[in-house]
């Protein structure tokens, strides 16, 4: 192939879509005249180019075209409605978060420190069974994972930066054994 | 308002956000799920939208989720080629969209030829060829919705036509010229 050829190549787009300046038109068309390679290679560019513009078109289904208006004008119809109602549970989401963490906390500085003791009493001097501790030891427990599991990448920052800097070390001991938990691990 | 412009956009579209998202994947469902996506993307982002805009927007996040969905394929095919129940039978028969018979489309030799060819194109020139020839968009509309100047736009149909005529060379040769 003559270098002259390949230019009249990088022309052919050009020439296809009627935008060749008047300038390099009549070089391009004598060169055709006296080129059957470049002749050829034309129809065949105009062929790809018509099999591109031929592929069949289709309708999008109407079962789509319903779908998305049930996801979007009607949509906000109903949700318009349930304002409310769908306000709740995030509300209640942020509030069980708290009251989980709250509950863990509280449980875990309450029943804790008597871990090792024969006789279990809270702060209050209040007598607790085994049994009670127990329990409230698992409730303290699985909380902290619940938090743990709901947290978002900045509240998790927040809960540690709480844990290591404002919690006796003693709870830190017992969130540490819980951490296995957080991972889907077992007790 | 906003329900009246929407339903206008949507139906105005619609065939033109199908009919792309069906060519560039090769799958009737997938494209039905990205239509559905697109549009409840475009009432959902209706307020930052510049409607003149609309007709780039849409296909701009319509070749976005075709990536995303030509990614994941690749990714899950990956995972099935260094799977032991892989089977290269199972594979063609799941990838075949335009022998499905609920499809009722009709494509001569020359067409399956060039889709055929046209899967090996990379991502991007692919959709631009599409873009132009198929969905008959300017360079410049292009341009916006790829955000590439005209430019990048131009040397891509170029240097898509080459490699398209080369691949078309190789797969069939008969082809080749005289077709």
């Amino acid at each position: 192939m003559k270098k002259q050829c390949k230019d009249i190549h990088d022309l052919f787009e050009s020439y296809l879509n009627g935008g060749l300046s008047r300038k390099y038109r009549s070089e391009f068309t004598d060169h055709l005249k006296n080129c059957p390679a470049c002749r050829e290679r034309l129809e065949q560019e105009k062929k790809i180019n018509e099999v591109l513009r031929s592929f069949p078109h289709q309708a999008c289904p109407e079962s789509v075209t319903e779908a998305i208006f049930q996801q979007t004008v009607h949509q906000k119809r109903q949700r318009k409605a349930g304002h409310k109602r769908e306000a709740i549970p995030v509300f209640i989401r942020q509030y069980a978060l708290i009251g989980a963490a709250s509950v863990a906390v509280v449980l875990l500085l309450v029943f804790h420190p008597f871990r090792n003791s024969d006789e279990f009493k809270t702060r209050n001097n209040q007598k607790i069974s085994q049994e009670e501790l127990n329990t409230a030891r698992e409730q303290a427990k699985w909380s902290l994972v619940y938090v743990a599991q709901n947290l978002k990448k900045g509240e998790k920052e927040a809960v540690e930066d709480v844990i290591m800097n404002k919690v006796p070390s003693t709870i830190k001991k017992a969130i540490e054994k819980a951490i296995p938990l957080f991972n889907g691990g077992s007790s | 308002m906003k329900k009246k412009q929407y339903q206008n956009i949507v139906n105005e579209h619609k065939n033109r956000i199908f009919n792309y998202a069906f060519y560039y994947l090769k799958n009737r469902e997938d494209a039905e799920d990205v239509t559905q996506d697109v549009f409840i993307r475009l009432w959902n982002n209706w307020q930052e939208l510049d409607r003149k805009k609309a007709t780039a927007w849409l296909l701009k996040v319509t070749y976005n989720r075709c990536i995303d969905i030509v990614r994941r394929r690749k990714n899950y095919e990956n995972r099935m080629q260094n799977s032991v129940h892989y089977t290269i039978e199972n594979d063609l028969v799941s990838q075949d969209p335009l022998s499905r018979p609920d499809q009722n489309l009709e494509f001569s030799d020359t067409q399956q030829s060039l889709l055929a060819a046209m899967d090996l194109l990379p991502e991007n020139t692919k959709s631009i060829l599409l873009l132009h020839y198929f969905e008959g968009l300017q360079y410049r509309t292009i341009g916006e919705i790829l955000d590439l100047n005209v430019g990048a736009v131009k040397t891509a149909v170029h240097r898509g036509k080459k490699i398209l005529r080369d691949n078309l060379e190789k797969l069939y040769p008969e082809m080749a010229v005289s077709s």
